[in-house]
């Protein structure tokens, strides 16, 4: 009983993305997306190129290394965005997914 | 071959920095002491008039725990090392996270992110200096709580502590953020913590929904200073309203802005009218949406004919006046009457615009969403006015009187046209008092702008100072410009509070012309 206690637990407890009392990071590309660069490239606000779909891996790549250099060093209006508040992995899995079509433009 | 530091603080050697980062590798890891040019980049990037030279960091760690705060101050306690905090450094116009002075360690926040608690009864939630606006929303709104923010503009990727430590406003009737903040914990420069209000009772019940606590009340002196580290805020929530009624008035001539202060003021007092009003001009609702080389020929300040085009375009007014409604909706109602009757009695060509006259309208939604504190940046299309990423907010706090208006945007437009930028502009209302929020906009690719929009700012506050007009924030290029216009006395007192607190000054040296 105790054992399907914990069980429910944990999977109550997985669906939420914010959890209390616990440190906070982004899970993956898709993410940090929708809580961040949605806000701005969705609108006129920011470019809407960052959703041109890369076809072979050698321009995703190139692609998904220039989004990352881009975020990191910020551009223009765009904040430059810090290991702090996003990290290598998810970083390097949001410009991938930019660049290959995975994370597609929707509407705000 | 360690890495280089890409700056040096004042006073401080090679050797004693050394001994500083081996002891804080041991403290948070390698991967949390940053060093070197390129992992210093992203905190190199700054909208203010001012060379980044001149505010480089020397390095930047991610603290993640208040344990990890306290040995870091200690640490640099023990060296004299300046340290200069932030919690998301998101701060665009306002310095983002360069230092007062070159060489400072960053102690960058914004891994420390817990949210504490969130009560929905009592309408509060206690926060981590790194928890963003989206992070708390997303809490609230995963579980269906019927709580509301009040966030700045842009919001998402700000921090509520980190904006109220700095005195920063929002769009609903919980605006003035400051306010509705109860209860901090706060590291001192030798390292020790103690908690404001009623925080210091032993298992405190009450920490985060009564302020004052016992003794002198201290919360305030940590705001806009370096005194302490804040690790850990209280702050009050808006309960959700039963209905919200957001609304434009739009008026047609430039001087019709000195009568609305004075006819909706003692709406506002009386809260009437609940939230802080705004009234933006036209370039300020318009920079982010249309194109300013679609109206301006070259590098100029825009002409009246070419604003004129604009509105013809858009349909917007000379000023733009918005607020909302918030309760029941007979309430509302009852006070939409009030509200009409007395512009009407006032006006004649004005306009009254709602969510069932605006629809989708993007101008209309962004301001809806800002007075019902949801998650927007669409701010940062301002930025993209005059392109190349220059913003510099310049904020003169005056009296929600209608004489305070034309004189000052005459003053500013003056100033602005000069140096050739545009009054990009809006007033808000607070409750008494009412900011005159101006968005310096330059191209910062370009150093002989930068130099003219930075010549600009310190024209603006000098002038705008002698007028017994003062700005209620600054960037931290230009914090002792600042100080000096609030005169020698009170910064007598700071001073002094700062060597009691900090007597080595080794808390972010030069914040608000503290040392």
């Amino acid at each position: 009983m105790k054992k399907l206690a914990l069980g429910l637990l944990l999977v109550t407890s997985s669906i939420y993305a914010v959890e209390l009392g616990k440190n906070f990071k982004f899970e993956n590309g898709e993410h940090a997306y929708k809580s961040v660069c949605f806000h701005c490239h969705t609108l006129k606000t920011a470019p809407q190129s960052i959703f041109i779909k890369m076809d072979d891996d050698a321009s995703i790549k190139a692609r998904a290394e220039g989004i990352f250099q881009t975020v990191r060093h910020g551009s223009n209006q765009m904040p430059a965005f810090r290991k702090s508040e996003i990290d290598d992995v998810v970083l390097k899995d949001l410009a991938t997914k930019l660049a290959n079509g995975t994370i597609t433009f929707t509407e705000k | 071959m360690a890495k280089k530091l890409t700056a040096m603080p004042k006073n401080v050697s090679l050797e004693t920095m050394n001994k500083a980062i081996k002891e804080f590798i041991k403290i948070l890891g390698e991967e949390n002491v940053l060093i070197g040019d390129e992992e210093i980049t992203p905190y190199k990037k700054i909208m203010m008039a001012v060379p980044i030279e001149d505010h480089m960091p020397s390095l930047a760690l991610q603290a993640s725990t208040k344990e990890e705060v306290v040995a870091i101050v200690k640490v640099c306690n023990k060296y004299v090392i300046p340290i200069w905090t932030f919690s998301t450094g998101k701060n665009m116009g306002y310095g983002t996270a360069a230092p007062a002075q070159k060489g400072t360690v960053i102690l960058d926040l914004h891994k420390m992110n817990k949210i504490i608690e969130v009560n929905d009864k009592l309408c509060y939630a206690v926060l981590e200096p790194g928890v963003t606006y989206q992070q708390l929303f997303d809490y609230i709104h995963e579980r269906g709580l019927k709580l509301w923010l009040s966030c700045p503009a842009p919001s998402a990727i700000a921090s509520p502590v980190g904006n109220t430590m700095d005195r920063g406003v929002g769009y609903t009737p919980y605006g003035e953020h400051f306010m509705m903040q109860c209860g901090m914990e706060i590291v001192l420069a030798d390292g020790s913590s103690f908690k404001t209000g009623m925080g210091g009772v032993k298992g405190s019940t009450s920490s985060a929904v009564f302020k004052w606590g016992y003794g002198p009340s201290l919360d305030g002196i940590f705001t806009q200073s370096n005194y302490g580290i804040c690790v850990q805020m209280g702050m009050w929530l808006m309960p959700e309203p039963p209905a919200f009624k957001p609304f434009c008035i739009t008026l047609d001539t430039v001087e019709e802005v000195e009568k609305i202060v004075e006819v909706l003021r003692p709406l506002r007092i009386a809260n009437i009218i609940p939230n802080a009003f705004t009234i933006a001009s036209t370039l300020y609702e318009a920079a982010g949406v249309v194109k300013r080389s679609d109206y301006v020929d070259g590098n100029r300040s825009i002409t009246e004919a070419e604003i004129e085009n604009i509105k013809k375009d858009t349909g917007m007014g000379t000023w733009n006046v918005y607020a909302a409604l918030y309760g029941t909706e007979e309430g509302n109602a009852l006070n939409w009457n009030i509200i009409q009757a007395v512009v009407n009695a006032n006006f004649t060509k004005h306009k009254f615009l709602t969510a069932k006259e605006m629809g989708n309208d993007p101008v209309f939604k962004y301001r809806a969403d800002l007075m019902r504190g949801y998650m927007t940046l669409q701010e940062f299309g301002l930025y993209n006015w005059r392109g190349g990423g220059g913003s510099m907010w310049f904020a003169p706090v005056s009296p929600a009187e209608g004489k305070h208006t034309l004189n000052q945007s005459a003053l500013a437009k003056k100033i602005l046209n000069k140096y050739g930028f545009d009054y990009v502009a809006e007033f808000i209302v607070g409750w008494r008092d009412m900011h005159h929020i101006i968005d310096l906009l330059y191209n910062r690719n370009d150093l002989e702008e930068m130099q003219r929009a930075h010549d600009c700012y310190k024209e603006l506050v000098l002038e705008f100072a002698a007028q017994g007009y003062g700005v209620y924030r600054t960037s931290s290029g230009f914090m002792d410009l600042v100080a000096e216009t609030y005169g020698p006395e009170i910064r007598s007192v700071f001073q002094k509070i700062k060597r009691a607190l900090d007597p080595k000054g080794i808390l972010a040296p030069g914040k608000s012309g503290i040392y």
